[in-house]
């Protein structure tokens, strides 16, 4: 009797989005052992500021994984978004609203973009996106001339920034409101359902009365309007733009999706491990960084970090069958 | 008396807790051809695959050619001269017939390069040798289903098998392909091989089989020698009673409202070409014909999931336009489709959301979220309908057997209150019972006043449940059979093509 329901318990634990909760407690846990004071609440609201960044692009990414596509543009389309946000804002609040228009428009553009090649041009998520991609570095490097211009505004500094009160700052308010939205969206509309469907098979979720095409664009458009959000609200942590502020987002989203159990083959998972994943990825680099490892190395350690648990996700499902 | 060249005793075998076999015996003699039968879940394949090495036994021996011998892997069932061939192709369809049948056992010239020359003297050679006839310089890919089918146990005669398995070769055949097969496996006994068939058929045991080993749930029931038998006698083997009254008596009479009707349908690929007829209130009409002559892609074609270039389709006497199957189902046109693994179901998600699938906007609270309560009572509602047997609805729906899976598509289907429903081969690979309860249900949807449509391979059902039967040849319609008509010849004859002539002789008259 104890034993089934242990193995029942390790059934939950791999079909669920649990697990990463559970990594996330270990990592932390180590984090605090080997340099004492990590878990500070200063600290522990720095890590949260920053994780928001990447939990808001891994929303557009956990919904292209899941409809089992890719979206590799995102990290020029942070770029890129950061780019127009500091130049439009200059510094001055008042054009906060324009910017963030001009940022969101031009993710719905590269979103739409993305969502036809994929949708009626029938090119492999992987390769469309990865060239449009491609295409956006060489508009954002046109258009600074290498050199990027403008700043945050005081209030967009503020809410990125700082902490507002206790460990909560106004972006993690805002990545929690769009992480809570997406889970609900996940879960409770037929919009959600239709997602899961068209990952786990396109062709029975077309027999089954669903417009797999109209899914398949929408997720696209989705993927690039949030990277750009990100994209913008990251001008707020830095200050101003650098053309390798979104460089590492491709990678680290999909580490943050897959780390947070959701099927690279689309079809399972969620955005409640997703979210556990973008925090394990700050913390990964961020401790590495603590601990005096140089890039290189916290690259090297990062890439062996997150093989070993993909492959300890993939056992116990195995095990678990 | 013949020799034994296998035989298997006291074979058990678990999964995870469920008895599969239970000390069941099972022996073959040289030449024979030895039929395996029961029920799904009975435990023929399971046994099969213990054989073949892809199982290994729990407990029990196995004794080839008269000595103990141990399989623990495909290969070693290989080389004792032990071969299966899959009811999943193992071909790879962008190759040619002969680069599959010698794939990895090519001939080599004297630089170690593939010898085509001798590939294909090789090849022809042994087509001429078993009896089977296919283009060697066809891609796989371009070949019809038997074709493959055939290249397949082509490839295995090529590594000279004393023992071939053969599970359930003739479920994609139409008949004259079966009786083509039929010829292979007696030129393979009188060369001395020996057969183990699987098969659903009935007719098809009686016909070539020399013995049959009964299986039921997992246990032993007999051996018998198949001219002592007749098919109640072994039904009754297989199930514990018998067959009478597998088609349920209709529930009411069809009268004369038309309520589907299907005017002069084309496919811009000739698959489909100007095909016309109604369904009548209370009626169920059969679709019967060959393989690939249409008959699925009329069928996807009516759910907007096969593209037409012409034709108009009626639904109590308004005309229907839908550009894709969502459209179909808001029509109220329901397709319950021929694969049930790649197009009725998602597999891996669980049976509630399967269920739902198609039918999420009824069950919604204030217009934009899923109400878990309507849709949990819903599910609950329609396995209770439906009879699934079904532990959790939210376990994954492969974990269900095959009768219960296909029940779960007829449930998302149902669940649009379809006014039009289109059933694509709907008792394949499910067991007696639950094919039983689907004849019911299709007769009381006919009862309810649903245009109901039934594609079937299997002549017996088409001719047990319709009321009418339209024929298929060649991608049109060669005969509109009713009631003295639905016979096994006439249904034959049309879908050969030779009853069209007759046919129209009589509408000149």
């Amino acid at each position: 009797m104890k034993s089934k329901s242990l193995h029942a318990f390790k059934v939950k634990l791999a079909t669920s989005q649990l697990m990463v909760y559970i990594i996330l407690a270990a990592v932390l846990l180590i984090a605090q052992i080997a340099s004492p004071g990590y878990l500070q609440f200063n600290h522990v609201a720095g890590i949260l500021r920053l994780s928001s960044f990447l939990g808001i692009a891994a929303i557009g990414q956990t919904f292209a994984i899941l409809t089992g596509g890719i979206d590799l543009s995102i990290a020029n389309v942070i770029t890129f978004a950061n780019v127009i946000g500091a130049q439009v804002m200059s510094g001055n609040d008042a054009s906060i609203p324009m910017a963030l228009l001009l940022v969101v428009c031009m993710g719905l553009v590269v979103g739409i973009v993305n969502g036809f090649g994929v949708k009626f041009l029938k090119i492999p998520p992987f390769i469309m996106t990865l060239g449009v991609g491609t295409i956006i570095q060489g508009i954002f490097l046109i258009y600074t001339k290498g050199a990027p211009k403008g700043n945050a505004a005081p209030a967009l500094r503020q809410m990125c920034g700082q902490s507002l009160f206790g460990v909560v700052s106004g972006i993690v308010i805002v990545w929690l409101v769009l992480a809570a939205a997406a889970i609900v969206l996940l879960r409770k509309t037929p919009y959600g359902r239709k997602i899961y469907a068209v990952g786990i098979s396109e062709q029975a979720a077309s027999f089954s009365g669903i417009n797999t095409g109209a899914i398949t664009f929408s997720v696209y458009i989705l993927s690039a309007a949030f990277a750009a959000l990100a994209g913008f609200f990251l001008v707020g942590y830095t200050g101003t733009s650098f053309l390798d502020v979104g460089t590492s987002y491709n990678t680290s989203s999909i580490a943050a999706v897959v780390i947070g159990g959701t099927a690279i083959t689309g079809g399972k998972g969620g955005y409640v491990g997703t979210l556990a994943g973008a925090v394990i990825m700050t913390v990964l680099n961020d401790f590495l960084t603590i601990v005096n490892i140089p890039e290189a190395g916290r690259q090297i350690a990062q890439g062996v970090i997150i093989l070993a648990l993909v492959l300890a996700y993939s056992r116990t499902k195995k095990n678990s069958q | 008396m013949s020799k034994e060249i296998l035989k298997m005793e006291n074979i058990s075998k678990a999964f995870s807790g469920v008895q599969a076999l239970n000390h069941v015996n099972f022996s073959c003699e040289k030449g024979e051809v030895h039929v395996l039968a029961g029920e799904n879940g009975a435990g023929k394949s399971t046994i099969l695959k213990i054989l073949a090495g892809l199982y290994r036994a729990d407990a029990g021996e196995i004794f080839w050619q008269g000595k103990r011998v141990t399989i623990k892997n495909p290969q070693q069932s290989q080389k004792l001269g032990i071969a299966m061939v899959f009811q999943e192709l193992t071909l790879v369809a962008q190759m040619t017939v002969e680069e599959n049948v010698y794939l990895n056992a090519e001939p080599r010239d004297k630089f170690g390069l593939v010898d085509r020359k001798a590939l294909r003297r090789n090849v022809l050679a042994a087509m001429d040798q078993y009896g089977i006839h296919v283009d060697p310089a066809m891609l796989v890919g371009e070949l019809s289903v038997a074709q493959q089918q055939m290249t397949e146990i082509l490839k295995i005669l090529v590594r000279e098998p004393e023992l071939i398995i053969l599970d359930e070769p003739t479920s994609a055949l139409a008949k004259q392909e079966v009786e083509r097969l039929y010829a292979i496996i007696r030129n393979l006994t009188a060369m001395g091989k020996t057969i183990i068939f699987i098969s659903h058929r009935m007719e098809e045991i009686f016909a070539i089989g020399d013995r049959v080993t009964v299986l039921k749930d997992g246990n032993y029931v007999g051996t018998r020698l198949i001219r002592e038998m007749d098919e109640d006698a072994l039904i009754r083997m297989m199930i514990g009673r018998s067959l009478e009254g597998t088609f349920p008596q209709k529930q009411a009479p069809v009268c004369g409202e038309t309520v589907f009707e299907a005017k002069h349908l084309a496919s811009p690929d000739g698959k489909l070409k100007d095909i016309s007829f109604t369904v009548k209130k209370g009626e169920i009409l059969g679709v019967a014909g060959l393989q690939g002559h249409g008959q699925s892609e009329l069928l996807n074609a009516l759910s907007a999931l096969y593209p037409l270039s012409s034709g108009e389709v009626f639904l109590k006497g308004r005309k229907l336009k839908a550009r894709n199957a969502g459209q179909a189902i808001k029509n109220g046109v329901a397709l319950v489709p021929a694969d049930r693994k790649n197009q009725g179901l998602l597999l891996e998600l669980s049976i509630r959301h399967n269920t739902a699938i198609s039918s999420l906007g009824k069950r919604m609270n204030g217009g934009v979220f899923i109400d878990s309560r309507k849709e949990k009572a819903f599910v609950k509602d329609t396995i209770d309908k439906l009879s699934i047997k079904v532990g959790n609805m939210e376990h994954p729906v492969h974990s269900l057997s095959g009768g219960n899976q296909q029940k779960v598509v007829l449930g998302k289907e149902l669940a649009i209150d379809p006014q039009v429903i289109l059933f694509d081969e709907p008792t394949r690979g499910i067991d007696v019972e639950a094919k039983r309860e689907f004849y019911v249900i299709m007769q009381r949807l006919a009862a309810e006043g649903v245009a109901v449509i039934m594609n079937s391979s299997d002549l017996m059902e088409v001719i047990g449940m319709s009321d009418r039967v339209l024929v298929m040849y060649e991608g049109g319609v060669s005969g509109i059979l009713e009631k003295e008509d639905i016979n096994e010849e006439t249904i034959m004859r049309y879908a050969m093509g030779v009853g069209q002539k007759q046919a129209q002789a009589g509408d000149g008259q």
